[in-house]
Formats: C-alpha cells, structure tokens, sequence
C-alpha cells in the first residue's frame, strides 16, 4: 500500500485520477479501522492532513462553510453554529468519545456514508450542501442526493469532498437532533435531527432527518409538509410521525429491531420539536 | 505493635501505577525477542464439523511462511480445568464456529495472516446445536462422543451434552409449599456476556539451547498454564518456563489461553514466536460467562418469613467443559441467596453447546442465580406488601448460621449492608425521587453472596543483604492492586517502609505455588501465606538478634523501619541490615520464610443437605454485599439511567482503602453494562456481534455520576488482619437492582437481560396495555 502526503487540493485530485483503487484518508477514525479489518485494502492512501485549504470552519455572508478536514471537537464547541444550526454542533458533540472527536474529521464522516452516523442526519435536516472536487472541477451536491446508499455517496471516481456549506437560515429557524444508542458514543439504533421554524408552538416550517431507520437518512417531505400548521400535541403531529414510520425502513441488527426503530421514530418526533422550541426560547 | 502495622488501612498508591499510566509497563506484546516470528490462527468456518483433510502446502510455500500446524503435527493430547475434552488445535471435529483449526507462524503479520487463505481444510458438515435446552433433547447432536473417557477433575454425573448435573436440597422444598401463604414462580434467562479485558490474549513463547520453552504471557494463571503447555506438548514441566509480565485485566478469562500452541509453533521453528489475538478473534475463540435459563419458586408466610426455594438452572457451557462443573457448583451451592431459607432444593446442569466455550467470569456461577433471586424477592415482597428492604433484613443470614452442604459462616453481615444503604443521606433522598411523568425514577436493591477462596496458595520471603523484602507469590497482579496489598501485609508484619519490599514478578522458574488470581484469593489465602512467611523471618531475626546482643529471645522487640532493639534499651537496636549480613557472612545462614497454604475446605454434611454429582464441597470464605441503584426510565425510548448507585461490602478488614473502592466501582459498573447493554449474539453458529463497535460495554459516561461504597469492616477469624476479598460480589448485585428499580418506577417487570430500551419500551407498551 502506497502512502502519499499532497499539500494541495489539485495534487490530490491528480493522485485520485491516476489511481484507480486510492482511497483519501481523513483522521482515519473509519478508515483505518476498515483497514484494520481487512474490509477494505486499497492500493494508495492519500492522506489530505497537509492540505490547509480542507481544515476549519469559515463564516460569509451566504452562511458557514465546514472544510472536510475539521474536527469533529471544532464542529462541537463552535458557538456560532446556533439556531438553525445547532442541529450541526449537537450531532458533532454525540460522536463517539473525546479521542475520536479529536482525530474524525466531517468529510471523512459524510464520505463513509453510515446512516446510523450522527452528521448524515443532522446534515440532511439543515440542508447542507456538500462541496466536491475531481478532475472536472468543482460541483455541489444537497445532502439529500449526496447519500444514495449504504455506505454508497454521490461522489463520483476521482471526486474528494472539500466542504460542507450551511446556508444562512431564515431568522428564527431552530433546531434539534436527539439520538437512541445502546451506550454513550455508539452509533444510533435511531436518531433524529429537525430544523424548522414555530410561532408559538405551531409549526411554520420543518425539515425533519431520521438516522438509522433506512440505507441513508431519510428526509419525507410529504412528513415536512404534514408539520406546517401544526400544533405540538395535536393529532397533526401523531400522523406526521406515523407517516415518518411509515417512510423507514429500517433493518434488525445487534442495536435494535426494525420494529423498534419505527416505534421511535413515531414517539420522537414530538421531542425533537419540543426540543427546538426550547432551543428558540432559550 | 501498632506502629508497626500502621500501613494496613492506609490508602497506599499502586506500586505500578506510575509505569502504568506513563505507558513504560511492559505488556507481552511490548516484548520482542531477536528472531521474532509471528502467528495466526485459522478458525473453522462450521460450528460442528468433521475434518477430513488438510492441505497446508500452498501456505508452506509462501515466502516468509516458517512452518503451519494443525492437530496432526500435535501429540494426540487433551488439556481443561476439569475435564480433559480440549485440543490446542481441533483434532478430527470442529465444535464450534472459529475453533482454531491451523496455525501458521511466519516473519509477519501480513505473511501470516496471507498464509492462513491458502491453507484448504476439506470439512463434513454436522449438524449442530446452540441451546442449552436443545442440546439435551432425545436425539440432539452429541459434541463430544468420547465424553466417558475423558480424564476428569471433578467428578459429576454426565450423559449426551450434559457436562455435569447436580441437585442440591436443605429440608423438604416439596412439603412445605402448602405452608407458605404466597409463593411466587418465575423464568428468567441470562445472555452469554464478555468479559472485555483491555489486553487482548497474547503470548510469546521461546526455545532455549537446552530445549527448555520460555512462555511470557497475559494470563492470570501461571502454573496452570505452565502445566496446560507441559501436558498439550507432552513435554515435562520441568522444561517449561512461564512468565507473566504486565496484564490487562482478566476478569476470569485468562487461565490458559493460547499460550500451548504458541508453545507449540515455537518448539516446531526453534524460533520465538509471539501471538497476540485480535480483540475479534479474542472475541471469536476464548470464553464469555454461561448463558443460563433459571426457574424458580420461592415461598413464604404472610409476615414475610421465607419457607422454601425451587431452583433450577440450565447453564449454556458451549464447546468444551472448561470451569462449566464448577461454575455450576457455585451456582448451586448459592442460588438460594444470602438469606434462611430451611427448605431449598437447587437443580442443575451445565451442557455443551456448539458455541464458544463458557468459563470463569466475575461473579462465578452465581451472578446468574442472583440475577433471579433478588428479582424474585422483589416480587414477594410486592405480593405481601412488605417493603423490599425489610424483607431481605428479616431473612438475612447472621454470623454463625450455615449455608447450604452445612458450610459454617463465621462472619456474615449481609443485614448490615443493607441497612448501611437504607440510612445514607442521599439513599433517603433518592428513594423519595419518584422523577416525572414520561421520566419517571425509582430505586432498586439487592443483596448477594458469593463464595471465594480456592485451593492453594504459598509465600517465600527472603531478607536482602540491605534488610529489604524480596516476596515471592506467584500470583499475578492482573490490575486489582494486589501486589501492593501484598506489599502491604509484609511490610506490616516486619514494620518497614512499602519501599523496602519487592514483589517478585510472577515466574515458575522463580516463584512459589499459587493457584491463580480468582475468587477474590488475593486477600485471603495469598495474604495469609505472605503473612505467615513474614513472621517466619521474624523469628528468625529475632533468633539472630538474640544471639548479637547475648540476650533472651523474649527480649528482643521488632521496632518500626526495619529495627530490632532489647526490650527497654531505646539505645541497643540492630538494623534488618546488620543482621541479614550476619546470618550471610558470620553465621546462621540466609533468613527465609516461607508458609504452604491449603484452603479449609468444607464439604457437605449428608444430615444437613442431600447432594447428587457435588465434588468440592466449597472453598474457605464467603462474601456478602448489597448493591443499591437510583435510576430514570425514558418512558418515550425505554431507555435506563442510572442517576446513582450503592454498594456496600462486608469486607472484614480493609487492606487499602482506595484499593477496595477501585474494585468496587469497576465491579458496579461492569455489573451495570452487563444489565443494560451487554449479550454476545449468534446467528447459526456464528458470532455476529465480536467486534466493540457491535457489542458494547459501558463506558465513562454510561456510569453513574456517583457510587457510594460503603466498606464494612467486621475482622474474618481466618484472616490476617481480618481482610476478605471483595471484588466478586461488586458485580453481582447490579443486575437485580436495576431490574427491580425498574419495577418500582414504573410497574414494569423484565426477568430477561439485558434490560436493552427495546426490551424496556416493550414492556411499558405492554403494562400500559
């Protein structure tokens, strides 16, 4: 296995377009794990830890751009991730332990594509878009289209993620992400992210992620649809949840029962928008 | 004499824990040798399957490949703790999925590991069996055909699948459920659960110019290990060496692991060899703790005075015997809990299963039972409308009662440890905490006994030229602290500094007997030994001193820091120095102590308790604790918190008091996991969680942000100073607590662990129903 170090983006594409079977290697919290377990032996690994231009967090005026190489520790303690984004920081603070918040970075994350991840989902309900590169040129991709399977992204041979761009909220959005695992730091058996907006405690708008429950997280916007209008408590928010069960379909595994996994999804919609509204009254 | 023994009870610092935290202790696979090769071990693809043929010449022939072993490149023997059903490699069947089937030793890893894709094992599928109750059906698939002609330990009857049967009973269980005015009767089953020591199993095994095999490795165990090599390999156990450097954690596990077949592929290549298995093959091939399905039955008068308890246990023993038949009699000698029960009849039988082999796990045999027992009390209790607390008090066992077999228990404060729970300030607070609706709270308790203390143990204590303390134990310090309270016991019998004794790292070239580190023996047996061998060179000095100073034996006195005086005269006082050099260099000899250990074994009284397949009769102390839990249920995820915990321990005396909180916490914890999250999961044979990513423990956060323990010191008669070990019954009581906290929030009573928020929420959808 050969081990390359570019010190830009360019030379990293040009390494990925010369080698069929070289894999990037971010923090390496996935990877080298895979690589451990003999799941995956690729001929390079292009290590893109000296490439600046991929590591921090950016504000502008459209909103704030996450580079592929940020830790998830950053993503947790960045305070400006708020309101409409909070959803972003409090999914960072639920992977796994300090040591692997420390090395795992978010485009390593989004590129392995796990929907019991706690980024996929969160990024799905803020509607980020994820910023790749390959050899002909830059592209943008919605998190809804950029997760297409099981461990399976939009990324095309050749294509690397550079960033993830949050887009500034309405004023008054807010958001929430709650998640059910076995123990601290594991991977969901469920979760679920909402960015939206109340007026009170009615929904005026909704954006609902569900982590765990399908072969990438599951945005329904027949369910965001159902939500506007409706009133904390009412019946209205029941059948959005039902219909949000419905939408999964979720395995049985080791963490949990694909009936168990619906019945959460139905009972934790109502927390995650109480949890919003909390947020926004805070 | 105060003085002299003021470091007892003193919370001296692990002697390694300065090595162990700046990461410079030497684990085995720290270690390398000149010449090193590497192993790997190929598991079976089948659970139950005959081998028909090998082909191992492609992997042979790949460069850096040394040499490949399989059962017939091994002499035809059988190792195990009491059956001797076990070879180091599958030899003609395989009996459970990933049995180590070949082993390759190479220049690599990556060689090795290459090595093993290339080997062809031609395979006859059998049919196999996973549970215990089907493994014992009529017409079962039988694992062990040869299972009458195996060279036994302990003697129990056996028959198809069954490893050992054994029935119990105190009184007349039959004739007195007509007397009790309610009775109760329940299932309850425990999953097979991991032990999850952080070092993984390793071993590094060396062939010395006269044929002499050096084995370094994680063990707990070291003359048993050094006797499983000697007897796999054929070879007299006066040419094996064993070593145990470092070792992290062990938790029953580490009693003869890899350690033969290292061995082996070292004596094949005359080259070091080290193997070190990967946390999924640990997983994968070495032991959990036994599955089991408890019914019991228990009875009682209307003021809650308990009449009788019906018990009976299967235990999922897996592939090979291993501990199965003493597991089972620690089971059986407790099931009926810590309480006077006059009428108590315990049946059982551990089977073997075409899974990975169950063996020794902390809370031997018994935390299965209790998982039952003390959830069982709960609801009697609820059925009398007797409070939880006062229930267990009333019954409780007292100092000088008897346990099942008549085993007489000189010091038992199980009532105390309750009622030490029931008065702490932050128990009232939280028993008064009943949470909110949707996140309602509630407190659960349970009390426990376990049986501790086993076979042999011995000490040597030789006085250095400089008046310091070379100790010698043989036993394996495999992260309890016991070196230090070891260290302890003969600093405090000879009144010197901790820093003037060495404890000898454990070797079998060098050390004295002991059985190995389990059942909580550090503080009993061990201690004793040490402490016996201490006064030996006491006396000695003494003598010595005496012939210095021309003086009376009776008036030479011990002074503390290592002196010796005439009794009276602060001026005349000799050092440890000047005397060793004395017996060294002008006469008397070296001073030596040393003391053979043998546990007061207590058998079962015919008149007392009728028994059927019981060998050992029990060791020589029993532990009693209770455990106390505060927790919140989310009633919307089914999800357990646990907000708050107690234990409390009838110890005897406490050697070290942050010592015996640390096992207490990790014991509480690890009893905590094993209630929430912990249970390995097969799918026809195959393992499908042996990864940490898919079986999970608990970790920091998962714990409760405090654990009282409550130390409970009531001195043992048989004990130097008092001390009993306490780090088994710390696990025990975790499980029932919570279960039965769980009850008390919400009405909700699970008798299947573990207590998952899928299990949970079941039940809160269907007590709602």
């Amino acid at each position: 296995m050969r081990y390359c170090c570019p010190t830009s983006i360019e030379e990293a594409v040009a390494i990925l377009n010369t080698d069929e079977d070289a894999r990037c290697l971010a923090g390496g919290a996935t990877l080298v794990a895979m690589l451990n377990a003999e799941l995956l032996s690729p001929s390079t690994l292009v290590s893109l830890r000296a490439i600046a231009d991929l590591d921090g967090i950016r504000h502008t005026d459209s909103g704030i751009t996450i580079g592929a190489m940020t830790r998830h520790a950053v993503v947790a303690n960045d305070q400006r991730l708020n309101n409409g984004l909070t959803v972003v920081r409090l999914a960072a603070q639920e992977i796994g332990h300090p040591a692997i918040r420390a090395v795992g970075t978010i485009g390593g994350a989004i590129a392995h594509a796990d929907p019991s991840a706690d980024y996929p989902t969160a990024l799905l309900a803020a509607n980020a878009e994820v910023e790749v590169i390959g050899s002909s040129g830059a592209r943008t991709v919605p998190a809804g289209d950029f997760f297409q399977d099981y461990f399976t992204t939009a990324l095309a041979h050749g294509e690397m993620i550079t960033s993830i761009h949050l887009a500034n909220a309405d004023p008054g959005t807010v958001s929430s992400y709650f998640k059910v695992a076995r123990s601290d730091g594991d991977f969901a058996i469920t979760s679920m992210a909402f960015c939206g907006n109340f007026d009170g405690s009615t929904c005026t708008a909704a954006r609902v992620a569900v982590g765990g429950c399908a072969s990438t997280p599951l945005n329904v916007t027949a369910v965001d649809k159902m939500l506007i209008g409706a009133e904390l408590g009412s019946d209205q928010v029941t059948m959005a949840a039902q219909a949000l069960a419905d939408a999964c379909d979720p395995i049985d595994d080791v963490r949990g029962s694909a009936d168990y996994r619906r019945l959460l999804v139905k009972r934790l919609l109502p927390r995650v928008l109480q949890r919003a509204i909390d947020q926004g009254s805070n | 004499m105060k003085a002299l023994d003021g470091i007892i009870g003193q919370s001296v610092p692990k002697l390694e824990a300065r090595a162990k935290v700046t990461g410079t202790a030497v684990y085995t696979d720290d270690m390398f040798r000149p010449r090193m090769l590497t192993a790997a071990l190929l598991g079976s693809p089948y659970p139950h399957a005959r081998i028909l043929s090998y082909d191992t010449a492609a992997a042979l022939a790949l460069p850096g490949v040394k040499t490949v072993l399989t059962a017939e490149d091994l002499p035809p023997n059988l190792i195990g703790h009491t059956f001797r059903d076990e070879p180091i490699l599958a030899r003609s069947k395989v009996r459970y999925m990933g049995e180590p089937v070949a082993a390759v030793a190479a220049e690599s890893l990556d060689i090795a590991r290459a090595a093993l894709r290339l080997i062809e094992v031609e395979f006859e599928e059998l049919p196999a069996v996973f549970e215990a109750e089907d493994a014992m059906a009529e017409g079962a698939p039988i694992l062990h055909e040869d299972l009458g002609n195996y060279a036994r330990v302990v003697e129990s009857p056996f028959d198809g699948n069954v490893v050992a049967h054994i029935e119990l009973e105190t009184g007349n269980v039959d004739s007195v459920w007509e007397e009790c005015d309610v009775v109760v009767e329940n299932e309850y089953s425990i999953p097979a659960a991991q032990h999850l020591y952080m070092e993984t199993c390793s071993a590094l095994a060396e062939v010395d110019g006269t044929g002499k095999i050096t084995v370094w490795s994680s063990t707990q165990q070291l003359f048993g290990t050094q006797m499983a090599v000697a007897q796999a390999l054929g070879l007299p156990m006066s040419k094996v060496r064993c070593i145990a450097p470092s070792v992290g954690g062990g938790f029953g596990a580490k009693f003869i692991t890899i350690e033969p077949i290292t061995a082996a592929l070292a004596l094949k290549t005359r080259r070091p060899v080290k193997l070190v298995l990967s946390r999924d093959e640990d997983m994968i091939s070495m032991r959990s703790r036994h599955a089991a399905k408890i019914r019991m039955k228990t009875g009682a008068r209307k003021d809650g005075t308990l009449l009788a308890r019906d018990t009976e246990i299967v235990y999922n023993g897996g592939a090979y015997a291993d501990f199965s038949p003493v597991v089972l009699e620690a089971g059986m000698l407790l099931a009926a809990g810590p309480y006077r029960i006059p009428n108590a009849r315990n049946v059982g039988r551990a089977v073997y299963t075409n899974r990975l082999r169950a063996g020794a796990m902390r809370g031997f045999g018994v935390m299965q039972p209790m998982f039952a027992g003390e959830s069982q009390l709960d609801e009697l209790a609820d059925t009398l409308g007797i409070d939880r607390l006062d229930l267990r008090i009333k019954n409780a066992k007292q100092s000088g009662d008897k346990n099942m077999g008549s085993h007489y228990l000189p010091v038992c404060r199980v009532g105390d440890c309750l009622a030490s729970i029931r008065a702490h300030p932050a128990f009232i607070l939280a028993a008064a905490d009943k949470g909110v609706l949707g996140k309602r709270r509630g407190i659960g308790i349970s009390s426990v006994v376990q049986q501790s203390g086993l076979f042999s143990s011995s000490a040597n204590i030789r006085l250095a030229e400089d008046g310091t303390l070379i100790v010698s134990t043989g036993y394996i310090d495999i992260g309890t602290g016991s070196d230090t309270s070891l260290a302890q016991v003969a600093a405090a019998t000879l009144g010197v500094d901790i820093e003037a004794v060495n404890i000898v790292a454990p070797d079998t070239d060098g050390a004295v007997y002991d059985y190995g580190t389990a059942a909580d023996r550090g503080a009993h047996g061990v201690s004793e030994s040490v402490h016996r061998a201490a006064l030996e060179v006491k006396e000695r000095l003494i003598e010595l001193t005496a012939e210095i100073l021309e003086c009376a034996t009776a008036d030479v006195e011990l002074r503390p820091g290592g002196k010796l005086g005439l009794s009276g005269v602060p001026d005349i006082e000799l050092s440890f120095a000047d005397v060793a050099q004395r017996g060294l260099y002008v006469g008397g000899g070296p001073i030596i102590g040393q003391h053979a250990w043998y546990m007061q074994e207590q058998t079962i009284d015919p008149k007392h308790t009728r028994a059927l397949g019981f060998r050992m009769g029990g060791g020589v102390f029993y532990g009693f604790a209770a455990t106390a839990v505060h927790i919140e249920v989310d009633e919307t995820t089914g999800q357990i918190t646990v907000l708050e915990a107690w234990h409390a321990a009838d110890l005897g005396r406490v050697l070290n008091p942050n010592g015996a909180l640390g096992q207490l916490y990790g014991g509480v914890v690890q009893g905590i996991s094993g209630a929430l999250m912990e249970e390995l999961v097969w799918d026809s044979g195959q393992l499908v969680n042996p990864t940490l990513m898919d079986y999970k423990i608990a970790n920091s956060l998962d714990a409760p942000p405090e654990i009282h323990g409550i130390l409970l010191e009531n001195p043992d008669p048989d004990s130097p100073w008092g001390a009993r070990g306490m780090a088994e019954p710390c696990i025990i009581g975790a499980a029932p607590a919570i279960a039965n906290a769980l009850a008390d929030a919400t009405g909700v009573r699970i008798r299947t662990l573990p207590l998952t928020p899928e299990r949970v929420l079941m039940g809160l959808i269907a007590h709602e129903d």
